[in-house]
């Protein structure tokens, strides 16, 4: 109704009343002829207009097509042009308006500009070209954005509104040519180690995890090589973001000295998060575009139990409630509102789950770094009764005894070692033969055996062989059949949550070769048995299954450096060119090390807000350039 | 740029409260001079010696990257004073190339009573035994 105030839509709703009424007339002339009264009347009337001075009526339409026409005119409002939401953000990201000063210390800088800033951007980037006599490169890109103005009429005739209307932009994103740093570098330092940059090796990493970044560690410090770091995930360094228990955070402190090797070599080490070697970029372009390959991708593939019923709901791999509890992206909730959970598996995962349910109710996890909704979840859950299953016996377990021992010290929770008393005699004999870590491990698990008591229990026991999951109507799991090997029996656990953590399997990438038991072919310790000029090694779980603690790979990590190195003592070929410029012809929406270093930065800031060590994300769309 | 400080800072009469301290990594060998009360994971760090990944966690007893073995006369003497807690032992129980006299770095502190030169091994892979 209120277009009917406005002079210039009450005649075009009275033209689009005469033409609609003709148009009516012509079709149906009994619904409206000169005997009406009334509102039909009204309506002849029209009809009347538009079939008598129809050339009028058209060019009237033809007039206020051309007067309003969706246009403003300008003159008569007051026009308040609001800023548009930035498409990107970072501290290395510039918007270009007619009063910016640019100031920067980034080694890689974007801007944007829009609008009538085009032309100075555009200026800008030519005289900074110029300026660096080619040590810089730029990428230019442009796209369409929708900005809105806010319409202030300036007399009563005209309404306030809003103006919504597309407008070009130009983001540029600049970065130093590698190039041109090792020619600065040579004339500062005229060492025979600066003239070998040119013909330095060229390495690519897969994965970001601990292998990776501990090889890398040890191979910048020996080498000259150049290395580039890929990642699947948004963020780096693997399962020491993903994987380390959050009530473990001294252990991330290795993540310092990885900081500390990207913030020393700037110029020959660079990451990039979100590329998924096997689709944005493949293994072959891999290899065709560096000296050398190292795969430290790790092995996240769980294995499965391979028993009637595991697909109900509720069950789910170690790696997936780790992977949960630590803030891996698009992971569902478990259901926590049963009373009892199972876990299958014998190894550090398996009680790694078992402590972080347990921990979850009592608060103390609430400044590490689990992220806020998965941590408000997992204190609401009603579990209070935990079985960790074995397969084997008392004395096959692979649990390491920092963290046994840690969930028989939980205050509020009664943690039992459920064994018979044969299997108690055979290993209290056994004891002295033991070697030490078997034999303290052996002492713990033998203290603690009997049977738990209280409202919260944990209970380990052993010679269980998981036969079939079995689920209620709605398909979530109720109980497992186990097989039990002391009675030679078939019990039925109840459970509202079942976990199993019984192993992994190595994903092999397409185009690497795999031996007959699944692995990565192996020529030796560290490499890869495949034909072609470049090398390819492998470190970490994806060489030798997912086995050990942090010192083993970091010792591991440091033997293939040293292998690395030595092949290429002599190395006097090209240096291979990187996948950089596939992952700029693909659009790959790559993370580099500086935008990791912002959200890292973000994610420490809101964490702070509320207590914590930081607040992982778990989105990173906004992020992503 | 990744600062070397390859000369220990030497001062007249000093000599009293540093020892040097020789780190035994296979075939390489590393020494620097440490102060009294640094532990043996301070004098790595102050000097940045190419120990990869030595102390992964900075000495928050998280990890056992920092294990090193003793002298034997030294791992008497510390066993007396400053003996192994549960948790170091607990972490050396996952290192590689565990010995009777191994101790994690970032708990061995430097005394006056150490000899003039403190010798450790720093145990690493030559080669990789583990079966693939």
């Amino acid at each position: 109704m209120s277009a009917i105030f406005n002079f210039q839509s009450l005649i075009s709703v009275i033209l689009l009343l005469i033409c609609t009424c003709a148009y009516i007339r012509a079709f149906a002339p009994k619904v409206i002829d000169r005997n009406k009264e009334g509102l039909l009347g009204v309506f002849w009337k029209c009809a009347r207009i538009g079939e008598r001075l129809s050339p009028w009526v058209a060019a009237s339409c033809f007039c206020m097509a051309f007067v309003k026409g969706g246009r403003v005119n300008e003159n008569h409002y007051e026009i308040n042009r609001q800023q548009p939401a930035k498409p990107f953000t970072g501290p290395n990201h510039f918007f270009i308006t007619r009063k910016t000063n640019v100031e920067s210390q980034y080694s890689d800088v974007y801007i944007h500009g829009m609008g009538a800033s085009i032309n100075s951007v555009l200026v800008f980037v030519v005289e900074l070209e110029k300026l660096f006599a080619g040590a810089l490169i730029s990428d230019v890109q442009t796209s369409t954005i929708h900005v809105t103005d806010n319409l202030f009429p300036m007399s009563d005739e005209f309404e306030a509104g809003d103006r919504s209307r597309p407008l070009s932009a130009v983001h540029v994103h600049l970065y130093r040519a590698m190039f041109c740093k090792t020619v600065y570098s040579r004339i500062r330092n005229l060492s025979i180690n600066s003239f070998r940059r040119f013909t330095r090796p060229r390495l690519a990493i897969v994965g970001s995890g601990p292998a990776g970044m501990f090889t890398c560690n040890a191979l910048l410090r020996r080498t000259n090589f150049a290395v580039d770091v890929f990642e699947n995930y948004h963020v780096p360094f693997g399962l020491v973001r993903y994987g380390v228990a959050p009530d473990h955070q001294e252990v991330k402190n290795c993540i310092n000295l990885f900081d500390n090797m990207f913030d020393s070599n700037k110029d020959r080490l660079r990451l990039f998060c979100n590329v998924n070697i096997g689709k944005d970029v493949t293994f072959e372009e891999l290899t065709n575009n560096y000296n050398s390959v190292l795969l430290a991708y790790g092995s996240y593939k769980t294995r499965s139990l391979a028993i009637p019923g595991e697909k109900s709901l509720n069950v789910l791999s170690g790696s997936e409630f780790v992977g949960w509890y630590n803030g891996v992206p698009n992971v569902a909730n478990p259901s926590l509102d049963g009373d009892s959970a199972v876990i299958i598996g014998n190894g550090n995962v398996a009680l790694d789950c078992a402590r972080i349910i347990s921990m979850g109710a009592d608060g103390s996890l609430k400044s590490s770094d689990i992220p806020d909704d998965r941590l408000a979840h997992l204190q609401e859950s009603k579990i209070r009764n935990i079985k960790v299953l074995g397969r084997r016996g008392p004395g096959d377990v692979s649990f390491t005894i920092k963290e046994l021992r840690e969930q028989f010290k939980l205050a509020e929770w009664s943690s039992a070692v459920d064994m018979s008393r044969e299997d108690e005699e055979t290993l209290r004999s056994e004891l002295p033969k033991f070697e030490r870590k078997k034999k303290r491990l052996t002492e713990l698990l033998l203290k603690f055996a009997g049977k738990p008591n209280g409202p919260r229990q944990c209970h380990f026991l052993f010679n269980r062989v998981p036969q079939e999951v079995l689920s209620d109507s709605c398909g979530r799991v109720k109980a497992i059949k186990v097989f039990n090997k002391y009675t030679n029996e078939t019990e039925t656990v109840p459970c509202s949550l079942l976990i199993y953590s019984i192993g992994y399997q190595t994903l092999i990438l397409d185009g690497v070769p795999q031996n007959a038991k699944g692995m990565i072919d192996m020529k030796d310790e560290c490499r890869v048995n495949i034909q072609g000029p470049t090398p390819v090694y492998a470190t970490g779980w994806c060489a030798h299954g997912p086995r050990g603690v942090i010192v083993d790979t970091q010792q591991q990590s440091a033997f293939v450096a040293e292998q690395i190195a030595k092949d290429f003592e002599n190395f006097n070929g090209k240096t291979a060119v990187g996948a950089d410029v596939l992952l700029k012809q693909r659009h790959v929406r790559s993370i580099s090390w500086d935008r990791w270093k912002f959200i890292d930065n973000e994610e420490k800031l809101k964490g702070q807000k509320s207590g914590k060590i930081r607040e992982k994300f778990t989105t990173f769309d906004s992020f992503v350039n | 740029m990744r600062f070397v400080r390859t000369t220990p800072q030497i001062k007249l009469f000093s000599n009293l409260d540093t020892k040097n301290v020789k780190f035994l990594n296979g075939e390489r060998k590393f020494e620097a001079r440490g102060k009294v009360g640094q532990t043996l994971l301070d004098v790595v760090v102050e000097h940045d010696l190419d120990l990869d990944g030595f102390g992964a966690c900075e000495g928050t007893l998280a990890c056992c990257t920092c294990h090193v073995i003793l002298r034997k006369s030294h791992y008497e003497r510390e066993d007396k004073l400053n003996p192994a807690g549960e948790e170091e032992l607990d972490l050396l129980d996952m290192a590689p190339e565990l010995n009777d006299y191994s101790r994690l770095g970032c708990q061995i502190k430097i005394t006056n009573k150490d000899a003039e030169v403190i010798e450790v091994v720093v145990p690493s892979i030559t080669r990789d035994a583990r079966n693939s």
